[in-house]
């Protein structure tokens, strides 16, 4: 009886599997005060759309403390990585017993290294690139309204010295400025960059772009809609201020 | 000379061609001579709209491909004095005429018309580029919707582009009492999105159907609030100076009248 009431019983709504952008792809942090059961149902329930990645990236499953089963981890391969066609890059844990059967296993227990551009094999790439690269321009100005369908695309920074109309878009190697109405879709540091930043004399988008990191407005709860803002990348969470010096200063 | 005006939108079904047809029918009652060119090949409906249907013989397609004269194509409207119809072939694509035969058709009509008003097709392919190369002049349709504006933002980067001007704004179908619930776009709301000049507002009104089913343009017989927003917008092309209507009053006006309908069903 206890054990169907246990297999009854949902997992605690507030316990949720941690999911980190890395340089591969994906890392998940499985829950250790979540049963085996509810673990697997829990990864179940996750949708197959969200498991898919790019052709080249994958996920590490790390199990922090957790003494994973050989049952577990063979459900896990049966239910999850065949069925959702997961690509799983590495098996992750600070249980020694656990390391002892992923390795039994044959699983990988390492994360893919992240190549910088520091490399010797690398360096040379860039090199070549850089030869063939066009000089950047720092700053493109447009002193008009962009209206839908329009899209300006740069390397640099851009100034929009008018309103950004729904369905224009700007994707911008650095920071963007849209003096009046920002309402189509922007991508400040769309080649990567953080050290960017989004200026709109009134914020009415949906949605903003910056670096990789792609942020949702609803108007009914963001408060700096329609106001004048700036939006940067602060320690990898964009971070949305309203402009109020201005109307100190004309109390002033 | 003609003038050359394009109605254009964007999107589909905001009332491109039933602007045209009345546009076209008033500047007519003003003594000007008018023709009104179905651009739309292929999906033809100006002519339903200016219940001339039944007298069409040819379209501009024979006149381009020389199967007949540009006098046999047009259709003239014996109603109103001064007003013809070019119409568009129903069994062809938009591929089958090129903007520069377009321009060729306007230069053609030019010297006998006073104004030329081209029904653009909805979209932003062939059929719009053919439409708008010939014109010199654009009426943008919108009606008080997000999608709508948008399209008609986009139409009006394009025509920008292509050097069209003056662009004008029609805005249609509005609804005075959804505006005051704050359920509607506002005039203002979307001239801040689209910034171009306005030349006009016209109500909804339920005489648009039925003037539509009954192949007759309103402002043929000006008894409604969208034919006398129609009318006011002819008299604008002509460089009058007419003030917008007061559109609240009409609003108030549909209370009132639904009032008196339903007393008068009570009678009964």
């Amino acid at each position: 009886m206890s054990n169907i009431l246990k297999k009854l019983r949902k997992p605690d709504s507030r316990i949720r599997i941690k999911m980190e952008r890395t340089h591969y792809g994906m890392k998940f942090f499985l829950p250790e005060s979540l049963s085996e059961d509810e673990l697997l149902r829990l990864l179940v329930r996750i949708p197959t759309a969200a498991y898919k990645l790019p052709e080249e990236q994958g996920i590490a499953l790390d199990f922090l403390n957790r003494k994973c089963s050989r049952r577990l981890i063979l459900h896990m391969i049966n239910s999850i990585v065949w069925e959702k066609g997961i690509k799983i890059f590495a098996w992750l844990s600070k249980n020694e017993d656990s390391l002892k059967l992923f390795e039994s296993a044959g699983l990988s227990l390492t994360e893919p290294k992240k190549i910088t551009p520091s490399e010797p094999v690398l360096t040379e790439n860039i090199e070549v690139a850089e030869e063939h690269k066009e000089p950047i321009s720092a700053l493109k100005v447009v002193y008009n309204s962009m209206r839908s369908g329009q899209r300006i695309e740069s390397e640099g920074d851009v100034i929009v010295w008018g309103h950004l109309n729904p369905g224009a878009e700007i994707v911008a190697g650095g920071s963007i400025i849209v003096a009046g109405r920002l309402l189509g879709v922007i991508h400040a540091g769309g080649y990567g960059r953080e050290d960017v930043f989004v200026w709109a004399g009134c914020f009415e988008t949906p949605q903003v772009r910056i670096a990789n990191k792609l942020c949702y407005a609803d108007p009914k709860t963001t408060t700096c809609w329609r106001k004048s803002v700036l939006i940067t990348l602060e320690d990898g969470t964009p971070m949305i201020r309203e402009n109020k010096f201005d109307r100190t200063a004309k109390e002033i | 000379m003609a003038r050359v005006i394009v109605t254009t939108s964007g999107k589909g079904g905001v009332g491109k061609t039933t602007s045209t047809a009345n546009i076209a029918a008033a500047l007519a009652r003003f003594g000007k001579k008018v023709v009104a060119v179905d651009a739309d090949v292929g999906l033809r409906n100006l002519d339903v709209i200016m219940g001339l249907e039944n007298r069409v013989v040819y379209n501009f397609i024979d006149v381009i491909e020389k199967v007949c004269k540009l006098n046999q194509a047009l259709v003239k409207d014996k109603r109103v004095p001064g007003l013809y119809l070019l119409p568009a072939a129903q069994t062809r694509t938009k591929d089958a005429v090129t903007p520069e035969q377009m321009i060729a058709l306007c230069e053609e009509l030019k010297p006998e018309f006073d104004f030329i008003l081209l029904d653009c097709p909805a979209g932003i392919e062939g059929g719009f580029k053919n439409a708008a190369a010939g014109a010199d002049e654009a009426l943008v349709v919108t009606t008080p919707e997000i999608p709508s504006v948008r399209d008609a933002d986009r139409i009006i980067g394009m025509l920008e582009s292509m050097g069209k001007s003056p662009i004008r704004l029609i805005i249609n179908r509005l609804r005075p009492n959804m505006v005051q619930d704050g359920d509607m776009l506002a005039k203002d709301d979307i001239l801040d999105v689209l910034s171009i000049d306005l030349i006009g507002v016209v109500p909804e009104d339920e005489n648009v159907i039925r003037s539509t089913n009954n192949g007759e343009p309103m402002t043929m017989s000006l008894d409604s609030p969208a034919a006398q927003a129609y009318l006011n917008i002819a008299e604008r092309l002509l460089g009058r100076d007419v003030p917008l209507m007061d559109l609240e009053s009409y609003a108030t006006r549909g209370f009132l009248s639904r009032l008196k309908k339903f007393f008068k069903g009570k009678k009964k």
